[in-house]
């Protein structure tokens, strides 16, 4: 137990009758970087807030570097939370925020003063203290509010969607701020986002979470590349994913009947039994578009371009194809969209209207069991 | 196209000011006329005076009724300001911030009071001073003013706790502040302005109460009752001097602070 900095045992937190975290079990080890990455009421903050002391948990524990920490409140634990808006105090210098922690303490205003221009370097604040929290930029507050949860020392800082209040060049450029400094302080950090590009960047280990559950745990590399449910397919990276009925399965290559045909998926896990349900989910960038029909591949489909968009580094077509569902009525129209780079794009330089084969190895797509959500599948570029 | 929007510009701003100065001359022309009548040397209300004087004033001090309404009015604000104030605080808390079980119920029974006309009111608080055997005074008149201040300084503070951001205490709580150094700390300071508000609230509206002090004073006279008895009573003169020295007086209560306020936060 006390290898890890963060144990969560079977936490479990409910409102009422409303399950928000059900059976979350995490171990935290020393000096990594988690990410908490799932939509807007996944549970994710509430689970965050519980391991800070903020929320009380309803059965399960959670323990702090060996130390069982249920019934302790916020404050008297090894964590420091910082808050997604904030939550400087409006009415108090730079100087006064950052030092609140230590002056509860009982530090002198000396040794405060001195220890909080140390903080104001090391976030790159220098000459700040005395401006109040409603003269400064956002980026700014959020250093002022970094400063004030490391100040203390703790074993562990915990944020609350940290980046979200920021534009987008300033939330790239402190994404990597942010890594340095967990790096050089050494300590865990435990960052809550539902944006995957901060998780992917910034986490050593990410826990993708649903509706109150922990859907994946693993590295950026390993979610990206092999989401284990379809909830993680669809969320993290552009998938495209089908379900259908299971055909054969022999020597780790199932077959999967879908509305829009047949398609293999080679697969190391334990396929269940003929005729049960089942799915699959390509990535984006490992889709093929042809002109040339000849070329063959493990599976095919024949759509047509209908978008082209030119995003920088890459090209995202989204292609629309055609099929019927399994009681023969009515036709069913899907999207998939492809990732090519720059030599890719250019070599065809496909555009809206043009016929293609669409075409992917049996290898590079994971195999998915499990149940999904209607609302999940909206995820899914439809 | 530029030149057109100029000239539009160029009569509004002139038509704006003349608007506000309707406005405030509507609203103080009482208070104007009041000054100025309180500088007539005219035994009776003439208008146009037939010469100025500062007597009424100089017999405005003398007098002994004014002194003792003046002090009981002011005691009697002084005294129902600070519990008026607490109890609002804690009521403005109860209202806007905790959900509890009862609080729908306390949401519109706390505003009861204002929604009598105060006279209503008064004599309501009249008659049951004497069912209860309980003789008027200035405390029966302090405790008629805090039954109708308390929704309205309860609101004021309300406001601000509506827009109080409660992740602040729990940012305080998490850098380890108790409960006492979270209320000191965080919470006061923050509502401060809203506090304040309110205090200053109470003791104008309790010190210029004309219709509860009026059934509920007893024979402890209080400001606007005795200025009303000298109305009535026939035009006394320094019933003007009187009312001009308090709106002064008033008006300094009021905008002092917040003159001192300003001051410090530009500099």
């Amino acid at each position: 137990m006390s290898d890890y900095d963060v144990v969560c045992e079977d936490v479990c937190k409910s409102f009422g009758d409303f399950n928000a975290v059900e059976n979350f079990n995490l171990k935290v080890e020393r000096g990594e970087y988690i990410a908490f990455l799932g939509p807007s009421g996944c549970g994710k903050s509430t689970t965050l807030r519980c391991i800070a002391g903020h929320n009380d948990i309803t059965s399960g524990a959670v323990y702090l570097r060996g130390q069982k920490v249920n019934d302790l409140p916020p404050g008297k634990r090894d964590t420091s939370m910082m808050f997604q808006n904030f939550a400087l105090f409006p009415h108090k210098t730079v100087l006064d925020n950052i030092g609140f922690g230590l002056k509860m303490r009982g530090m002198e205003p000396a040794r405060r003063v001195k220890q909080v221009k140390k903080f104001l370097d090391i976030v790159g604040l220098e000459g700040m203290e005395h401006r109040k929290p409603g003269d400064l930029s956002g980026g700014q507050q959020q250093r002022v509010a970094l400063a004030r949860a490391l100040i203390t020392e703790p074993a562990v800082l915990l944020l609350d969607e940290p980046l979200g209040h920021l534009d987008e060049l300033l939330r790239i450029k402190l994404r990597g701020e942010l890594k340095n400094l967990q790096r050089k302080l050494g300590i865990t950090f435990i960052h809550v986002t539902h944006n995957q590009d901060e998780c992917l960047t910034m986490g050593d280990r990410l826990v993708v979470m649903n509706n109150g559950k922990i859907e994946q745990t693993g590295a950026p590399h390993d979610i990206y590349t092999r989401p284990a449910t379809f909830f993680v397919a669809a969320f993290v990276g552009d998938n495209f994913i089908l379900t259908g009925d299971i055909k054969s399965a022999e020597s780790a290559r199932v077959s999967i009947l879908t509305d829009f045909g047949c398609f293999k998926v080679d697969t190391t896990q334990k396929v269940p039994v003929k005729n049960k349900q089942g799915g699959f989910s390509i990535r984006a960038d490992l889709i093929t578009l042809d002109t040339d029909t000849e070329q063959k591949f493990d599976n095919e489909l024949f759509g047509v371009v209908e978008f082209v968009e030119y995003v920088g580094y890459i090209v995202k077509l989204r292609v629309r194809i055609d099929g019927i569902n399994n009681s023969g009525q009515g036709a069913m129209v899907k999207q998939i969209i492809v990732k090519q780079n720059h030599d890719q794009y250019f070599k065809k330089q496909l555009k809206e209207g043009d016929k293609v084969k669409v075409g992917w190895a049996a290898k590079d797509a994971v195999f998915l069991t499990g149940s999904y959500s209607v609302k999940d599948v909206s995820l899914y570029g439809s | 196209m530029v030149t057109l929007k100029k000239k539009r510009a160029g009569y509004k701003k002139p038509l704006v000011a003349v608007y506000i100065l309707t406005v405030i001359f509507f609203l103080q022309a009482p208070a104007l006329s009041l000054l100025v009548s309180s500088f007539s040397a005219d035994k009776y209300f003439r208008f146009p005076f037939s010469e100025l004087t500062m007597k009424w004033y100089v017999e405005m001090f003398n007098s002994g009724g004014i002194r003792d309404s003046v002090l009981n009015s002011l005691v009697t604000a002084l005294a129902v300001t600070v519990p008026a104030t607490v109890l609002a605080f804690l009521g403005a808390l109860a209202f806007a911030r905790y959900k509890w079980r009862g609080r729908f119920l306390y949401q519109r029974f706390l505003l009861l009071p204002i929604f009598f006309p105060q006279m209503v009111l008064g004599l309501a608080q009249l008659l049951l001073a004497n069912f209860m055997g309980v003789n008027t005074s200035w405390i029966t008149a302090g405790i008629s003013h805090m039954v109708w201040l308390l929704p309205i300084i309860t609101m004021v503070i309300a406001i601000q706790v509506y827009g109080f951001d409660v992740t602040i205490e729990e940012a305080a709580y998490d850098l380890g502040a108790s409960t006492a150094q979270v209320l000191r700390e965080v919470t006061l300071p923050v509502l401060m302005p809203g506090i304040v508000t309110g205090a200053l609230f109470a003791f104008l509206l309790s010190w210029s109460n004309f219709d509860l002090s009026l059934f509920l004073q007893g024979v402890d006279n209080m400001l606007p009752v005795y200025i009303y008895g000298k109305m009535t009573g026939g035009f006394s003169p320094t019933a003007p001097a009187l009312s001009a020295a308090v709106y002064l007086l008033s008006a300094a209560v009021l905008f002092i602070p917040f003159w001192l306020i300003t001051r410090m936060e530009n500099s």
